[in-house]
This record gives structure tokens, C-alpha cells and sequence, in this order.
């Protein structure tokens, strides 16, 4: 079975780094965006993803208008993880409004991370 | 029905097995009367002929007719025989009597007599035979008609005979079909009650010794057992029931107990224990103390919609991790782990612990244990307190002027802080970072971390500290800092001089030195030493180096100078940032040297020295140098110039600008740079970088000498030699 690319999209570079350790580790490919507008870039360069985590607080765009934007383009709808510090629950039922499938807390665990990819690139 | 059909099919059975027997016996016994009476006939037909052929022989042979006649008569005795002749050979009558057959030529030449049977009677031909041969015919005809007579009498009566036989057959038939199918069906009927679940039916009455009767007596039997078996199942059942009944009242009190000593422990434990449905509904069961701290939940109401009057956000969280758990998005234990922990009300705080109950791999219910942590952390924070009180005590004894400089100095960034007194948020960043810095430096680590908070809260809303921060920064500050304020202030008015500095004014004056020189001097001692504030600037290096468990040596060369302390505060609040970027980003670890051959030991040296008419101050570390290249990549991502090297270096200051993967206590916001250039330029001074990727970095500050003090410029009164 081909291995599923992951997206992670997080201005911080320890975070990215963490989480691309983890989901290598647990067998995926990885695709790395310092922000939301490299991500979009990637994404419409052809990128194909299974699923895309993705930091809520980033420069240039935010997490849940980049989710925004992915629910109004057609195609299949590709689930979105967000990762989050405490403070803005609201952006997190926006999040979900606009179609994130769920959410974690920052910091993470890497196992919890990786039972969470499992769990949202089955099928 | 069954009646019906079992004694319709006996009485048929009966019935024609009587009819049957009767019409064979009749029509057979008839014909067989028949056949033999007809015989009979016969042999009295051939008889009488061959008695007659006997007889008549003489007349034949000598036509004697009253001889015949004479036969005749005695045959005729019979009433049977109707008619008796004798024939010659040639077929001629010799005598007759009656109707006489006609002659029939081929008996005159049998020598056997024979017989011709009609309707009606019997002929017999006998031959007349003499010594001479046959010499004619005998014939006697017997009639029929007594037979027939007999006949028909018989007839008759054997049909009324058979008639009464098979009425009388047909009614045996009905009685015994009757009788059979109404003890089957006495049978049947008490089957029937039984099978519906009766068995108080009278015994089947039926002394009869055949199947029937043995049937009737072995269901007898049969139900009086059952009846005898029920008993024994009801008997047993009840027993059971009352063994069964005495156990469940028995578990019921213990339940009963178990229950109370439960409620006990609910009641007076001071932790909150509660279950929650699938719905998220908080249960009935619960501890006291959940009603007692939030409020008495109605009915079926969420946990979250209990909290939400009491903390908005942490319902909201709550609620939010509760969707996520119940949604099946994310594993069980991962979606646990998204629950906020730490509720807050007011000023109490409360530990929230959420467990689920999992049968068969799914959720069924969630426990929630919480703890009010309110005395635990107030302890913590009194601890804390008067930790942070003996360290900044130890630090004011070890150096009085220092502490006083640093509680002057942070004192006013806190002051500025929380009166609103800057007037950009790039300035209250800074602000804010220095004093996270100095605190952190001078052992209020609590202050320091609680700073943190305030600019990672700051970082996140975009905005200047909310009034609840401010608040609270002031409440901490004061906290930390007032009751040793009390034992080490500095009296408005005095100063504190060295004293070898105030030995080498009095030796001046008692050599004589000019009026001017004294002056100089003089004010001189009103100007702090900037080889004091290095030295104190070296010693939190120290402290600084010790939390990155690095190895750093420290130099220090202030050469003699000083500075106006009022107008220097700022800049020298400010310039600990450069210490600690030096030492966090600076100087690699051990590890890291040793592989560069370095010496084990990083170097710091802060030197001041005049060049001309500046005043140049430097911090130099022999770390690994700023990698440009990393530099310039993120400058880029900043949407920062990068086209030549001056475009790199100033985006070292730029506020918020940072090449750290992460903010850590020491270092990572960028903020820090940015803050002691401004101080520096406030003075009309710049800030230069230079350095060596492998080899180290140097920030040199130049200022106008002037920069320094009236005092110490118009002391020098144009000379500008060291004092």
C-alpha cells in the first residue's frame, strides 16, 4: 500500500519538526509549509495530501481562513487537523464550521499525534 | 368432530363388513340351494328314468301299455313328475302320461341315460334295454315348479332375512361405533382440558379392559402424575423463591449499606467526583462538593452548561474537547488529552481530571475528579514568595547598589507598565521583555514567568497587556519587591561613593590638588561607575550562563568611567539583552565547543573605553558567530530586506525578528535587540555588529562622550583623559 502524505503547516519550525519526526516514524510521507500561504502554494501546484494538520496563529494568514479557503474550492474535501494553544476556542468552532475535523492542544504528544493521523487518513 | 368421524368410519366399517356377510351368506346360501335342490332333481329325474327304463322293458318288448301305465302310476306318485313315456326305438310312443318331451333319437341309441334341463323341468332319457339291446326310450320329466315354488319362498325369505340382518347389523354397527367414538372422545376431551393447561379434571370414567379402557386409565395415571409433578415444581419453586428472596433481601441491605458508606464519603470528601452520560449530562451520584463549588446542576443539564456562568472559556473548551471525544474524530485517549485541565473561578483553581469508561473499546460514560487546588497553590505561591524574598535578599546583601539600581530601574518599567505610560506597543514589548529579564536575573522567577505569560498573551491578541495583566504585574511586583524595600532603600537625596574614590578626593585635597581638580573630582562622584553596572551585568551573566548550563568566563573593563545614572537607566536596563542573546545564541554548549576544538569555557568580556570624543562600549563572545545565511532565509520569510549585509544586520533589531525555533524564558521573542538599540540611539548613540560565523560576535555601542554627563564632560573641561 502506497505510503499517505501528510501536510504540516506551522510557522514554528520545532513544531514542524516534531510532528514530520513523528509521522515518519509511523510511516507517512511528509510535506512541510511555514505558513498558510505556502500551503495554499503547495496545494495548487498539485500536492496531493491525505491530510493536512495545521497551526491555528500564523503570520500572513490564519489556520481558520485557510481552512475557509480550502472548503470553497471543489473537489474532494481533504481533512484538516488544527493544533492550538489555549485562548481562542472561538477560532476552534470556526475551525470546525468551516469543516476541520479536529483538533489538538500545543504541545502535543507525538503518540497522540500519530493515533490521530491513523485515525483521520483510514479509508 | 371427532365423535363424528370415528364413529362414521366405524359404523361404515361395521355396517358394511354386516351387509357384506349377509349378502354373501344370503345370495350364496340361496344359490347354493338352488344348484343343489336342482340337482336333486336331476338325480330324481335320472332315477325314475332308469327306474321307469327298468320297468318298461317287458312292455316294450311286448307294447304291453298297461304294464306301462301300471309304471306310470307308481311314478306318478311324485308330484314332481309331470309327465313319464316310453318310446320305441324307432321314436314311436308306446305309452305316456302327462306332456311327454318329444322323442329324442340320440338317447334311443345311448346306452347311458341323459338328461335335458329346461327353465322348466328336468327330462330325463333313459334307454329301454333288453337282453336284446336297446329296445327304446324312457322318459320322465320331473318339473320344476315345486322347486321353483321352494324357490321363491326362499327368496324371500332370505331377503327379509337379510334385511333384518343388516338392519340389525347397521344398528350393532351405529351402537358400537357410538359407544367406541364417545369413550375415544371422553379421551380426546381430557387431553384437551389438559393441554390447555388444566389438570383439575375428574378421572375418565371407563372400567372397560380393552385399548380404549386402557387408554383411558393410563391418561388417568398420566394426569394424576403431572398433578403430582406441578405439586413437586411448585413446592420446589416456592422454596427457591424463598431462598431466592431471602438473598436478594440480604444483597439489597448490603447494597443498601454500600450505598450509604458511599454517600458518606460523597458527602464529606472534599474532592469533586461526578459521571457524565453520552450527552455530556452530569449524573445524579456526585459528590458534594460539586454542588458546593459550582452550583447544584438541574436535571440533566451538561457539565459544561454548569461551569459556563462561572468560566466562559473553560466551558467552552470543555464543551468543544467533549464534541471532539464523542465524535469518534480522534482515538479515545487523544481526544482526553484535549481536555482543559485547569479550571478557574475567580481566585480559586481547580484541577479537572476526565476519565473514560470504555466496554468493549466504547465509550459508555466519563468520570470527572476534581480538585480544588486553591490552598495548594497559595502554599506553592507563599513558598515561592518567600523564596524568591531570600533570593533577592542574598542578592541586596551581596550587592547593596545593585539591588537598589535594579529595583529603581524595574521598578519604573513596572510602574510604566501598568499605568499605560508607553505610547506604542513596540515600546511596551520591550518593556516587558526587560523586566522578564531582570527579574528572571535577580531570582523572582515567579515575576519572571508570569512576564512570559504576559507577552506569549500579548503575542497571540496583538495587543498591549489586558488590565486584568497590568493588574496583576503590579500586585506581583509588589509583592516581591516591598518588604525589602523597606530594609534596603535608598534615601531621596544621598548618594553612595566608593570609598577609595572619596579617599583619593581627600588626598587630592590634602596634596593640594587645583580647586578645579577637586571640583572635577567631586562631581565625578556623583556619576555612577560604569565599571560597577559591567560588573554587575557580569554577574548575572553568570546567573544567566548557570540556568543554560553553559561554561562562560567573564570580563569585565569599565576603565574608570561613569556615567549619569538617571539618563543611562534605560540603556543599561535594556542591555542585559545583549548578555543573555550572547550567552543563549552566542556561545554553543560544551558539547558544541568541543567539536568546534574550542576551549570548554565560552568568554564573554564587556569593555568600555573613550575613543576620542566617543565613548565605545562592547560585548564580545567567542560563540559561534551569526550565521548569515540562516539570517538572511528568515529575513526573507519576514518579508525583511536581505540585499546586502547592513540590510542583514538590521534585521537583527527589528522587533520580533528572531532566528531561535522557540521561545524560551532567556531568549526567542526578538524583542530584546530592538529594545537596546532604541535606548542606545535615545542617547544619540548607534549599535554596530560584527561577526564571524565559528569565531564569535561583538556589538559595539558608540555614543558621544558627552553622552555620559555634564559632570563628567565639563570635568574634563576639555580634556578628555581618563579621571
Amino acid at each position: 500500500m502506497s505510503q499517505q502524505t501528510v501536510m504540516v503547516v506551522d510557522d514554528s519550525a520545532s513544531v514542524r519538526l516534531q510532528a514530520s519526526r513523528a509521522l515518519l516514524e509511523a510511516g507517512f510521507e511528509v510535506l512541510e509549509a511555514c505558513d498558510a500561504v505556502d500551503a495554499l502554494e503547495k496545494l495548487e501546484a498539485g500536492a496531493v495530501v491525505a491530510l493536512i494538520i495545521c497551526d491555528i496563529n500564523m503570520p500572513r494568514m490564519t489556520g481558520v481562513d485557510f481552512i475557509e479557503l480550502l472548503a470553497q474550492k471543489p473537489g474532494p474535501r481533504t481533512p484538516v487537523l488544527m493544533i492550538t494553544t489555549e485562548g481562542h476556542p472561538a477560532l476552534i468552532q470556526r475551525a470546525k464550521a468551516s469543516g476541520a475535523k479536529g483538533w489538538m492542544m500545543k504541545p502535543f504528544k507525538s503518540e497522540l499525534l500519530i493515533a490521530a493521523a491513523r485515525r483521520l487518513t483510514v479509508g | 368432530m371427532l365423535r363424528a368421524g370415528i364413529q362414521a368410519k366405524l359404523f361404515l366399517v361395521i355396517a358394511a363388513l354386516a351387509l357384506t356377510t349377509t349378502l354373501v351368506l344370503t345370495v350364496g346360501g340361496w344359490r347354493w340351494y338352488q344348484a343343489t335342490a336342482t340337482h336333486d332333481l336331476e338325480r330324481k329325474a335320472l332315477t325314475y328314468g332308469q327306474l321307469v327304463g327298468e320297468t318298461v322293458e317287458s312292455a316294450v318288448a311286448f307294447e304291453d301299455q298297461v304294464t306301462a301305465n301300471e309304471a306310470f302310476t307308481a311314478v306318478m306318485v311324485d308330484t314332481d313328475i309331470s309327465a313319464v313315456a316310453v318310446f320305441r326305438s324307432d321314436g314311436t310312443l308306446i305309452a305316456g302320461r302327462g306332456d311327454p318331451v318329444a322323442f329324442v333319437a340320440s338317447a334311443a341309441s345311448s346306452k347311458a341315460p341323459s338328461l335335458l334341463t329346461s327353465r322348466d323341468s328336468v327330462t330325463c332319457l333313459a334307454p329301454v334295454i333288453s337282453r336284446e339291446g336297446p329296445r327304446g326310450t324312457a322318459v320322465v320329466v320331473v318339473s320344476k315348479a315345486a322347486l321353483q315354488r321352494q324357490l321363491r319362498l326362499l327368496r324371500l325369505a332370505a331377503t327379509l332375512i337379510a334385511l333384518g340382518t343388516i338392519a340389525g347389523g347397521f344398528f350393532v354397527a351405529w351402537w358400537l361405533s357410538r359407544s367406541l367414538a364417545r369413550r375415544i372422545a371422553r379421551v380426546g376431551d381430557a387431553a384437551t382440558v389438559v393441554a390447555s393447561g388444566t389438570l383439575a379434571i375428574p378421572p375418565i370414567a371407563d372400567a372397560s379392559s380393552d385399548e380404549v379402557g386402557r387408554l383411558a386409565t393410563s391418561f388417568n395415571t398420566m394426569v394424576a402424575e403431572l398433578r403430582r409433578l406441578v405439586q413437586q415444581a411448585e413446592d420446589t419453586a416456592a422454596e427457591e423463591q424463598g431462598r431466592l428472596e431471602k438473598i436478594v433481601t440480604a444483597r439489597t441491605r448490603e447494597l443498601a449499606a454500600r450505598n450509604d458508606a458511599m454517600r458518606q464519603l460523597l458527602d464529606h470528601v472534599d474532592e469533586g467526583f461526578l459521571t457524565l452520560d453520552l450527552a455530556g449530562c452530569i449524573g445524579d451520584e456526585r459528590s458534594t462538593a460539586v454542588d458546593r463549588w459550582f452550583g447544584t446542576p438541574a436535571s440533566g443539564m451538561p457539565f459544561w452548561k454548569l461551569i459556563t456562568p462561572l468560566n466562559e472559556s473553560y466551558a467552552l473548551w470543555f464543551e468543544l474537547a467533549w464534541e471532539s471525544l464523542c465524535d469518534g474524530t480522534l482515538p479515545v485517549f487523544t481526544a482526553i488529552q484535549q481536555f482543559p485541565t485547569r479550571l478557574q473561578i475567580g481566585t480559586r483553581s481547580y484541577d479537572v481530571a476526565v476519565t473514560p469508561v470504555l466496554e468493549d473499546e466504547i465509550l459508555v460514560q466519563t468520570i470527572l475528579h476534581i480538585r480544588d487546588l486553591t490552598p495548594q497553590l497559595e502554599q506553592e505561591r507563599v513558598e515561592s514568595l518567600q523564596r524568591e524574598t531570600l533570593a533577592l535578599l542574598e542578592r541586596a546583601i551581596d550587592d547593596r547598589v545593585g539591588y537598589l539600581a535594579f529595583m529603581a530601574e524595574n521598578g519604573a518599567i513596572a510602574e510604566a507598565i501598568t499605568r499605560e505610560k508607553h505610547p506604542s506597543l513596540v515600546e511596551i514589548t520591550r518593556a516587558v521583555h526587560t523586566l522578564k529579564g531582570n527579574c528572571g536575573l535577580f531570582g523572582l522567577a515567579s515575576l519572571a514567568s508570569f512576564c512570559h505569560d504576559v507577552e506569549t498573551r500579548m503575542a497571540e491578541s496583538g495587543d498591549a497587556p489586558s488590565k486584568d495583566d497590568r493588574d496583576e504585574l503590579a500586585k506581583r511586583w509588589f509583592a516581591a519587591t516591598a518588604r525589602l524595600g523597606i530594609i534596603f532603600s535608598k534615601q531621596e537625596g544621598s548618594l553612595t561613593v566608593d570609598r577609595d574614590e572619596i579617599g583619593a578626593v581627600i588626598d587630592g585635597a590634602a596634596k593640594g590638588s587645583s580647586r578645579a581638580e577637586l571640583v572635577r573630582r567631586l562631581r565625578l562622584l556623583r556619576l555612577d561607575s560604569v565599571d560597577a553596572r559591567l560588573r554587575q551585568i557580569a554577574y548575572q551573566a553568570t546567573i544567566v550562563a548557570e540556568k543554560l548550563d553553559k561554561s562562560v568566563n567573564v570580563f569585565v573593563d569599565g576603565a574608570g568611567l561613569r556615567f549619569e545614572p538617571n539618563a543611562w537607566a534605560p540603556f543599561w536596563s535594556s542591555f542585559v539583552h545583549v548578555m543573555r542573546n550572547a550567552l543563549d545564541h552566542g556561545v554553543e554548549s560544551a558539547e558544541r565547543r568541543e567539536l568546534a576544538g574550542k576551549p570548554e569555557a565560552g568568554t564573554f568580556s564587556l569593555a568600555a573605553r573613550l575613543e576620542g570624543d566617543r565613548f565605545v562600549l562592547e560585548a564580545r563572545d567567542d560563540g559561534g558567530g551569526v550565521d548569515w545565511s540562516v539570517l538572511a532565509e528568515r529575513a526573507r520569510e519576514r518579508g525583511l530586506p536581505t540585499a546586502t549585509r547592513a540590510d542583514l544586520e538590521e534585521a537583527l533589531f527589528v522587533d520580533g525578528f528572531t532566528t531561535k525555533e522557540e521561545v524560551s524564558e532567556t531568549s526567542g521573542r526578538g524583542v530584546g535587540l530592538g529594545a537596546v538599540r532604541a535606548h542606545c540611539v535615545a542617547l544619540g548613540g548607534i549599535v554596530t555588529v560584527a561577526s564571524q560565523l565559528g569565531t564569535g560576535t561583538t556589538f559595539r555601542f558608540c555614543f558621544p562622550a558627552a553622552a555620559l554627563g555634564d559632570a563628567y564632560v565639563t570635568a574634563h573641561d576639555g580634556n578628555r583623559a581618563v579621571a
